[in-house]
This record gives structure tokens, C-alpha cells and sequence, in this order.
């Protein structure tokens, strides 16, 4: 394993930080960078299937994760080659504000390539309808932490088959208390357990659409 | 059965107790806790308290109490029955005197001319409902009933009731009934306990969380299940009972208390007002832990509160073994050595069937201090009594049955340590923010209060442990039973307390954690162990 994805899994931020910046004076290709920071998210992502890190270190990896992307975002733009996964819109549905599990879930999806549209919290299903018509995105993430999230998690969809966009994007759900029988109530397309799953998931949901 | 008169010290709460219940019992009635390791068979001798007029001493007490006690009043609770009017002084809550004299829970500024005239004070909790039937000339609670709240069938919390409500046509109106259905009963249990005439009773007081209130008076509760969880009633509601189909006296009036916020309800307000926290000269915090714990700050009366979702692993039902506090289950939990068996204490002379709250607590703060753990959470291996399996992953051995037959066990997985983590995180967030809403820190705290029977029955060394509980002396912890409950009863006896109420609900002020900009930090920092 290289230092930088060691550095990443081990959630050293300052070492990030720094290889990453002496990674793109000395001209690395950015795209190895990104390779080597998801490889040890890749690893914070195990380790939180094996109980040995938690939500802190999770967190903590993806704000990380973020700036270090920060610093390699230009560079990346630049490069133009494509690592591309697809594009993903995503939000905390209308009469939510929780972010915590939303936010590492955009954080994992980014580290994976995907170009991700975070509308952020309290999100009205219109606003998700705009954002998915202006971005031509395939996949819409809705997260919602409470049960009476999954109302309008459906009133989303709702408003998405009104739009007559239903069809050509696929819908994946997260948050709490979600599991099949939430998929069937809101007519999603899938739920995600956490924000590891989010990332297979979304890869077979785009897999589908094309 | 004849009734006694028992008056417990220094809390002043009264019961007219059944001659047949030991003191232990009429303890128990009025939400006291004493200490007893043995279930009430008189062996372990932790229950000894102050009686007057003492009766003989029994053979246990004098062998568990010594002389110069035995002189002074000294017995054990357990083996003694209330077959006359006696006085009870608990020396375990003597630091308690504090709060519960100054803090007169059970001394209301009473009402004039109700002579002939009784009162049933009801706490409307998600799960439990209690009930107390009291004389509102005298203020004397003459019978207690609880029952679990019918609502239940439609989910174990308040989202998912409010859910029912959201998606059914009748929904709000089919709680309404069950509640109402439910509170009928046990009024009429309570008239027959206490010899009353259903026409006698003439006031019915409530108090209950946001959503337990709007729901009992059947108004909408579809704002209180999405952000900003806006109530629809704030103020105290009064009205006719027959109103909601609460029969009791042709004119028996209702009372409903008021609510803070969509998270904190009547049931605060009554913890606050029997506590009496909005006239203290000191830095008080009072939590009240359930699946949202409730958190009230009060800087020499300026009142801050805030509610914390902190789930349910401390009832027990996110647990792997987890179970609510009854017979069977392990109660306490101590860890002499992290490489054999734990020594526990089971409700009841049953074997162990899983933890409760209390229990739960104790085996996180027990296996942090032995080593087991470490401040990330982390069950560490080298044990015998760690083990993992393909399923659940690393576990800690709580108990195991010493029947070479029976392979019963009682485990602690590395998930429910995660679990407890999480709840306490909640709440020790809520308790840091509140401190800075105010610009003070834990060393300015003078006393915590433990309300609710979790924090009556949670070891304080355990909960200060695991960080639960803001770091200050062990002394400075102080459990107050049904706090709400209390509060209840004040506001059933005394319209002065009413309008103490009202200025209190509209006087604290609620921070909304979830909308808090520091509370990810906070709540994050939280979790660990340390």
C-alpha cells in the first residue's frame, strides 16, 4: 500500500494533506492521487464493516477525504481524463435536517468518482425535480432519518413520475429504520445501509439506466 | 384491606399503603427507590430505614442492623408491614433533603373550599401511563394505578405513532380512543381502590410529552413529525373531560399542561415545577433519559432546555439481550476481574433472562474500567470472556448458566456497545450545549436530578463512567423518581402551580439540537469513552 493511502486509512489528516500537495508539486498524475486516497477510503470502509472504527472515524475520514479533494479538484479538471462514474443528486428530504449519514454517503460516492449534486437539507421535491432536469443526472438519492421521512420521501417520487421523469432515473433511499419493505411504501428503486453500500449501489442503479 | 398512612422523610410523600405491603412496597408505590440487593427476602440488609413508631425488630433486622440503629428506629424495609400509620426516613436519600424539602414535591400552596372533593393526576407517558387519585382538600394520595400506554400497538415511539396519523384517515381519532378508553379504566380502578364517588372527582390533570398531549385532545400531530416539529398547542389546555370521552363526574374538568417545544412537553414542565427549577439559587441540570431524553439547565432559574434523541438501547430494545426492568432481569452488573465470570444482580429470584437500562450501563462502564474496552469503543481480545462469532463479531460474556444442561448465556456484542455509545453521545451533547447557551461549564454545576426510573435505578458511578453524565461528584447526582408525576399531582391540587406553569413553559427557552450549527462536532466528540 502507498504512504498517501495509508496515511487516508489511517485517518492522518496532516500526512494527507501533505502528500497530496508534494504528490502535485513534483507533478504526480492527479488521477494516481485520487486512485491512492480511494484505495484508503476503500480500507475506512472496511474497517468500519469490521467494527473496528465507528461513526467518528468515519466522519472523520470523509472530511478529510473532502480537503484533500479540494486540493486536487483543479488539477483534476485540468487533467480532464475521466475517471467518471456518473452523476448523482442528492438530498435530506423535505422536513428533515439531519446530515450526518447524507453527508458521508456524498463524501464516499465523490471518492469513487461519481460528480455528485448535494441540494443538502429540507430539500422540497421540487427543487430535486429542477436539479436532475438541469444536470441530467440518472440517479436521485433520497435520505431521511426519521419515519415520517418515508411519507415524503414517496411524495418525492411522486412529484418525480408527475415531472415524467420517473422512468429515466433510478431512485435509491437511506437513513433510518429503511429496509425493503420502505423501498415498496415509497416506490424507490433500492436502500442503501450505509454509506459503503450507497457506492455499489449506485454503480449497479447507473449500470441499469445505461 | 385497610389502608395506612405512610409518610416518607425527608421527600414528604405520602401513601395510604395497604396493611398487607411491607414498607418496601409502599415505597415503590409513591416511586421511591430503596436500595435492596436481595429482592426484599431480608438477607442482604442494604433496605434498612428509619421507622416511627418502630415496631419489635425481627430476627433479620437484628441480625443485619446494629444495636445502637436497632435503638434509633432502624429496620428493614422489606420486613416490615405498614399495619399502622407510620413516618419512613430514608437515610440513602438523606443528601436528597436538599431538592425534595426545599424542592417540596408534595407540598402544594392547595386550594381552598374542595372539601369532599378528589382529583386523579395522570403522567401520559409513550409506554407507561401512571395514575394517582388524591384528596384535594388535603392533598393525600389515596390509590395508584399504571397501566402501558394501548397506543403501543402502533409503534414503540412517538415518530411512528405520528406516522399512524400522517397516513390513516382515522388514525389521530383511533389513538384518541384507545388512550381515552385506557384512562377511563384506570380512573375507575383508581375510584374502587380509594372507597370514592365517581361524582366526587371533580379535576383530571395530564401531563405528558408534546405528542402524547396533542394526541389525547385528538389535535392534528402531523407538524410534530417533520422539522421544525412545531406544536400546535402550547398553553395549558382546560376543558370539560366528557369533551374526549373521559368519564368520570358529569362535570369533571380536564387539564391539560403546557408544552415547551415539539420534544418538550407538559411532562418537562411538571419536572421543572415539582423540582421547583425555575426559583433555584444554584447551576441545576435535571435529566429525564427515555428514548428522548429530556434535558432542562437551570442558571439560578433562568431555564434552558433542549430534548435529545437518544434512541432505545437504554430500555433495552436495541440490544442484543436487552429487556425492560422486570423480574428476570439483570439489574447491576460488576466486573471484579476482566478474566472471569461478572458478578450480577438479577430483579426477582429468577435466573437472568437478559439486561435492563440500568444493567446496560453498567456492563459498558465495568468493561471500559477493566480494560475491555477502549475509549473508541472497541472490544479488545485477550479474554476468555471475549469471544466472536461469524454473526455477531466480537461479545462479551455477561453470565452463563452454571447447569451443565442449560447453555443459556447472556451476552454484550461490540454492537451494543455502539448502541449505548450513540444514546449517551445524544445526551452528553445536549448537556454540553445547553452549559454553553448559558456560557457555563461542568464545574459550575451544583446538582444533576435524575428524573424518571431509569435515573432511579442507574448506578451514577456507572453513568459518570461512560461520560452519560456530566463529570461531577458522585454526591452532587441526585435521583428524583417520577418527577413528572409530581409535577402532575402539584398542578391536579393547585391552580397556583397552573399559572407557575404556564410562566414556565413560555419562560424556557428550547434549543433545537438537531438545527444546533456545533451539534455534529458535539455530538461526535461525544462518543467516545473517554
Amino acid at each position: 500500500m502507498t504512504e498517501l493511502a495509508t496515511a487516508m486509512a489511517d485517518i492522518d489528516d496532516q500526512r494527507v494533506l501533505r502528500l497530496v500537495e508534494t504528490y502535485l508539486s513534483n507533478g504526480t498524475d492527479p488521477h494516481t492521487i485520487l486512485g491512492q486516497l480511494k484505495e484508503g477510503m476503500d480500507i475506512v470502509g472496511e474497517r468500519f464493516s469490521r467494527n473496528e472504527y465507528f461513526l467518528v472515524e468515519l466522519v472523520m475520514s470523509a472530511d478529510v477525504f473532502k480537503r484533500a479533494m479540494e486540493k486536487l479538484e483543479p488539477a483534476l479538471l485540468s487533467a480532464q481524463k475521466s475517471s467518471y462514474s456518473g452523476k448523482i443528486v442528492i438530498g435530506t428530504v423535505q422536513g428533515d435536517i439531519h446530515y450526518i449519514g447524507k453527508n458521508l454517503v456524498v463524501a464516499f460516492l465523490k471518492s469513487n468518482g461519481f460528480e455528485v449534486h448535494d441540494l443538502g437539507e429540507d430539500v422540497a421535491p421540487e427543487k430535486f425535480v429542477e436539479k436532475l432536469r438541469e444536470t441530467n443526472a440518472k440517479v436521485l438519492a433520497l435520505s431521511g432519518l426519521i419515519t415520517t421521512t418515508h411519507d415524503i420521501m414517496k411524495k418525492t417520487i411522486a412529484a418525480l413520475k408527475q415531472a415524467g421523469m420517473r422512468k429515466k432515473v433510478k431512485v435509491m433511499i437511506g437513513g433510518g429504520d429503511i429496509d425493503q419493505s420502505i423501498v415498496d411504501y415509497t416506490g424507490a428503486d433500492a436502500f442503501g445501509k450505509d454509506a459503503m453500500s450507497a457506492v455499489d449501489l449506485a454503480r449497479r442503479l447507473i449500470a441499469e439506466t445505461d | 384491606m385497610p389502608k395506612r398512612l405512610v409518610v416518607f422523610e425527608p421527600s414528604g410523600l405520602r401513601v395510604a399503603a395497604d396493611a398487607s405491603f411491607t414498607i418496601l412496597d409502599a415505597a415503590r408505590e409513591v416511586g421511591l427507590h430503596i436500595t435492596n440487593e436481595c429482592g426484599g427476602r431480608g438477607t442482604c440488609g442494604k433496605c434498612h430505614v428509619f421507622v416511627e413508631p418502630a415496631g419489635r425488630p425481627t430476627r433479620q433486622d437484628i441480625e443485619k442492623i446494629p444495636v445502637t440503629e436497632l435503638g434509633k428506629g432502624a429496620r428493614l424495609a422489606c420486613r416490615h408491614k405498614t399495619s399502622r400509620a407510620i413516618r419512613v426516613i430514608l437515610p440513602q436519600h438523606a443528601e436528597e433533603a436538599k431538592i425534595l424539602t426545599e424542592g417540596v414535591a408534595g407540598h402544594w400552596e392547595l386550594d381552598s373550599s374542595l372539601n369532599g372533593q378528589f382529583g386523579i393526576a395522570i403522567d401520559l407517558g409513550t409506554t407507561t401511563i401512571a395514575a394517582f387519585l388524591l384528596d384535594l382538600s388535603d392533598g393525600v394520595q389515596l390509590a395508584r394505578a399504571a397501566s402501558l400506554n394501548p397506543q403501543n400497538v402502533f409503534g414503540d415511539d412517538i415518530m411512528s405513532r405520528i406516522t399512524h396519523v400522517m397516513r390513516e384517515e382515522n388514525g389521530a381519532k383511533v389513538l384518541q380512543r384507545r388512550v381515552v378508553n385506557e384512562l377511563n379504566q384506570l380512573a375507575t380502578q383508581l375510584i374502587q381502590a380509594a372507597g370514592v364517588d365517581a361524582a366526587e372527582v371533580t379535576r383530571v390533570a395530564v401531563v405528558g410529552n408534546t405528542a402524547m398531549g396533542h394526541l389525547l385532545l385528538g389535535t392534528d400531530v402531523t407538524s410534530l413529525g417533520l422539522s421544525p416539529y412545531a406544536p400546535k398547542i402550547y398553553n395549558a389546555v382546560t376543558q370539560r373531560a366528557r369533551s374526549i370521552d373521559l368519564h368520570i363526574g358529569e362535570s369533571t374538568e380536564l387539564y391539560v399542561a403546557p408544552n415547551i417545544a415539539g420534544f418538550v412537553g407538559g411532562d418537562t414542565v411538571a419536572f421543572i415545577l415539582s423540582q421547583q427549577l425555575d426559583s433555584t439559587d444554584d447551576v441545576t441540570i435535571g435529566i429525564d433519559i427515555g428514548t428522548n431524553g429530556e434535558i432542562v439547565l437551570s442558571n439560578h432559574g433562568e431555564l434552558v432546555c433542549c430534548s435529545a434523541a437518544a434512541g432505545s438501547a437504554f430500555e433495552g430494545a436495541s440490544i442484543h439481550h436487552g429487556m425492560r426492568g422486570q423480574t428476570g432481569a439483570i439489574e447491576h452488573v460488576i466486573i471484579h476481574d476482566a478474566n472471569s465470570q461478572a458478578e450480577v444482580t438479577v430483579i426477582g429470584d429468577v435466573a437472568p433472562q437478559g439486561l435492563c437500562g440500568s444493567a446496560i450501563v453498567d456492563v459498558v462502564a465495568e468493561m471500559k474500567q477493566a480494560g475491555l474496552i477502549n475509549t473508541t469503543g472497541r472490544i479488545l481480545e485477550g479474554s476468555p470472556m471475549v469471544e466472536s462469532s461469524e454473526k455477531l463479531g466480537l461479545f462479551y460474556r455477561v453470565w452463563k448458566s452454571d447447569e451443565p444442561k442449560q447453555r443459556k448465556r447472556i451476552i454484550f456484542t461490540q454492537k451494543d456497545v455502539r448502541q449505548v455509545q450513540l444514546a449517551k453521545a445524544a445526551i452528553q451533547a445536549g448537556t454540553r450545549l445547553l452549559l454553553e447557551e448559558v456560557g457555563l461549564g461542568v464545574p459550575d454545576i451544583d446538582r444533576v436530578l435524575l428524573a424518571g426510573a431509569f435515573g432511579n435505578y442507574i448506578s451514577p458511578k456507572s453513568a459518570l463512567t461512560i461520560g452519560l453524565l456530566p463529570r461531577v461528584d458522585i454526591s452532587q447526582i441526585i435521583p428524583v423518581g417520577n418527577a413528572a408525576g409530581e409535577g402532575a399531582k402539584g398542578l391536579l391540587l393547585s391552580l397556583e402551580s397552573r399559572a407557575k406553569a404556564e410562566r414556565i413553559a413560555r419562560d424556557t427557552r428550547h434549543v433545537d439540537l438537531a438545527a444546533h450549527e456545533d451539534f455534529q462536532s458535539v455530538f461526535l466528540d461525544s462518543i467516545a469513552l473517554v
